[in-house]
């Protein structure tokens, strides 16, 4: 099956290689689980062809696409039946070719530390980040073609949630990796437990009352990680439930939104950010793996 | 619709699920490809609750189901217990997580065959007159996505000698096979109470044949009655969780796990308890309604089974992971779904107004349906839960 197919139309712009440095983060909620659109993304950028035409003298060889797939919640398996299952891509083909790599977060054991102790954080820090860094370089190094590299993080924040770091130890992680590639797509839950604690805070600050106190230390690190990375994002992707409850044709709604990154892009590519608009739509995943993105109220469309 | 497309192709040829990855645990007992995905399934023991997760038949091996329960009840346990004995009657390895030798001694025992099989075709006939029409098709809460299961007595039971799914008999004690495989794991009282689990779990996974089925118990997790204060901290609890999602990845094919969690302590506004959620491949809250703990009592019609609780599915495993959120094919998220424990079955089904036959009273009152539900007295009323 063709790959544009497996595409929806509305969701193309999104999809395709943001600006150079670009976040793009992604939430979900716990049934709106937003794998479908991070193997989409993974898809896209797949399916760019690769240039095998050798360049005229003094022209730049177009720069080919790769992905690399750091998952803290899924394992490998999922993944390559995902996204072939969703795009129709071979993912075995693309890793043999160098333009596709796993790094397995949820087998590979969570260093223990302590968050009391900045040494053992530290440490910690540094044993995550050589693990994905490892992977990274030996990718990178493979190919003598300049690369666009698309780094996927499905669910970083576990490591907030299992209490390993605090939210600005994971962020130096984060920020550290997205210097190494091309630009970023980072996958978090935005369930309301972990964002009523920022919400609380905000009201606390209007009315001077003390009840962001009351959540704990785990949500609060969930939260300010999540709103910290959307502060930052080039745009926001949320996926989460029908507020009137699931209905059977409609999995969800899709946000997309500017994210407080977007003004670095606004110096180097006014163009794009012209070009983005902001967007809400129900989307449907199909048993199939299809999607279907429509306007509320509209019948489905591809 | 596209899930329709889709079982008339798996049908047409079965050649399909058999030639798929899914073959290898084919010969293990107890499983079977799900027809939808073929994935291996095993079943939790519950019928109804097999045909509730995405349509796939029972709960697909390398996957958790975390059932949350409010209220001062034990109806997870009621699950727990079935589950663990399907699986002793499939020759499942058990492994269970903080409960003694008595729990495994008061399993409900298989009910007899004959008379189950005759019992089970009566009721549900009499309940398809009772049903109203756009509910007859829905069947028990899902089954329209399973059309494979549908004649139940004939085909599945003379084909093979142990059944799928068993019926179980709440009065009656399991008889421990005599090649029981059970393995009792203690929680530990020190610093990391779940390291045993996790220990105990992979040697078992590691020396136990290639094609043995594990099932991994965790009855009441973060109970105080059970577990030790620091239990709950996210290092703990969490970590085990994702250790446990892990473990469940890797021996995809021969391990499932089901563990109950009280909400009276940890209610599910916490980001504890979502993110344990978020590490579960399925996700089942169950809500006694306060005022049916006198069923047994009042229950002067056997017959009529009163609904216990609500039933809310939040994530099934398989079909959330793969984003499909919303009620889809097969899945019976956000519907109203109730359940009742009876001596042979934990049955869930949608939930509905029950008819008041008889009950002078109620059927005035429900004439009058615009008057305020105020003095609904004991029987059940729609209007007293929150949609």
């Amino acid at each position: 099956m063709s790959t544009c197919k497996r595409v929806p139309t509305a969701l193309e712009p999104y999809l395709s290689l943001p600006p150079e440095l670009s976040l793009i983060l992604v939430t979900g909620t716990i049934a709106c689980t937003p794998t479908w659109l991070l193997s989409r993304f993974a898809g896209a950028t797949l399916s760019q062809p690769i240039d095998d035409s050798t360049p005229d003298e003094g022209e730049a060889r177009k720069p080919e696409t790769a992905v690399v797939l750091v998952s803290w919640m899924r394992d490998e398996r999922f993944w390559k039946t995902e996204i072939r299952r969703t795009t129709g891509l071979d993912v075995v083909k693309a890793e043999s070719q160098h333009r596709f790599a796993f790094v397995d977060c949820l087998q590979a054991p969570i260093p223990t530390t302590d968050l009391s102790q900045q040494d053992s954080v530290s440490a910690g820090t540094d044993q995550v980040f050589a693990h994905i860094n490892a992977t990274l370089t030996k990718f990178s190094s493979t190919s003598t073609t300049p690369r666009r590299i698309l780094l996927i993080l499905d669910q970083p924040d576990v490591l907030t949630g299992t209490g390993t770091f605090g939210w600005h130890n994971l962020h130096g992680i984060t920020q550290k990796l997205r210097k190494q590639v091309y630009a970023t797509v980072i996958n978090c839950s935005a369930d309301l437990p972990f964002i009523s604690v920022s919400a609380a805070a905000v009201k606390d600050a209007r009315t001077g009352s003390r009840t962001a106190t009351l959540h704990t230390e785990l949500e609060r690190h969930t939260a300010n990680y999540r709103v910290q990375q959307a502060h930052i994002a080039t745009f926001v992707m949320a996926c989460r439930e029908l507020a009137t409850g699931a209905a059977k044709d409609v999995s969800g709604v899709l946000r997309v939104t500017r994210g407080g990154g977007i003004y670095n892009v606004l110096r180097e590519d006014p163009e794009w950010v012209d070009a983005f608009k902001e967007t809400e739509v129900l989307y449907l995943v199909g048993r199939d793996g299809n999607v279907k993105v429509f306007e509320r109220g509209a019948s489905e469309s591809g | 619709m596209a899930f329709r497309k889709r079982n008339v192709a798996l049908g047409g040829s079965t050649s399909n699920a058999a030639a798929a990855p899914a073959s290898k645990p084919e010969g293990a007992p107890g499983v079977k490809p799900s027809p939808f995905t073929s994935h291996p399934v095993t079943s939790t023991g519950s019928s109804s609750l097999d045909s509730l997760l995405g349509g796939h038949g029972g709960l697909s091996l390398g996957s958790s189901l975390f059932i949350e329960e409010s209220g001062m009840t034990d109806y997870g346990g009621a699950l727990l217990s079935y589950y663990a004995a399907e699986g002793l009657c499939q020759g499942h390895t058990i492994h269970l997580v903080g409960m003694g030798d008595h729990w495994i001694r008061e399993l409900p025992g298989v009910a007899a065959q004959k008379s189950s099989s005759r019992r089970e075709q009566s009721p549900a006939d009499e309940e398809k007159m009772k049903i109203a029409w756009r509910y007859e098709r829905l069947g028990q809460a899902g089954e329209r996505a399973l059309p494979i299961r549908q004649p139940p007595g004939q085909t599945s039971i003379p084909q093979e000698e142990v059944p799928f799914c068993h019926t179980f008999d709440l009065t009656k004690r399991l008889t421990l096979p005599k090649d029981a495989k059970i393995n009792h794991i203690q929680i530990s009282r020190d610093a990391q109470p779940f390291d045993p689990i996790l220990q105990s779990l992979s040697r078992s996974l590691s020396t136990s044949p290639p094609n043995t089925i594990h099932r991994l118990i965790i009855p009441s997790i973060l109970s105080p009655g059970l577990y030790p204060p620091h239990a709950c901290i996210p290092q703990n609890f969490l970590r085990i969780l994702h250790n446990l999602r892990a473990l469940l990845r890797q021996h995809h094919t021969k391990l499932t796990a089901m563990l109950t969690l009280p909400l009276e302590l940890y209610p599910r506004s916490q980001g504890l308890v979502r993110w344990a959620e978020l590490l579960s491949d399925g996700v089942l809250e169950l809500t006694p309604f306060p005022h049916r703990m006198d069923a047994y009592t009042e229950a002067a019609k056997p017959n009529e089974e009163q609904p216990q609780g609500m039933v809310k599915v939040h994530k099934v495993p398989i079909d959330t992971e793969r984003g499909e959120g919303g009620a889809g094919a097969g899945n019976s998220m956000g519907e109203d779904l109730a359940f009742t424990v009876s001596r042979r079955k934990f049955a869930i089904k949608p939930f509905s107004l029950p008819p008041m036959e008889g009950d002078q009273e109620a059927q005035a009152q429900k004439e009058g349906a615009e008057k305020p539900a105020g003095n609904a007295v004991g029987k059940l009323s729609g209007k007293d839960l929150e949609f």
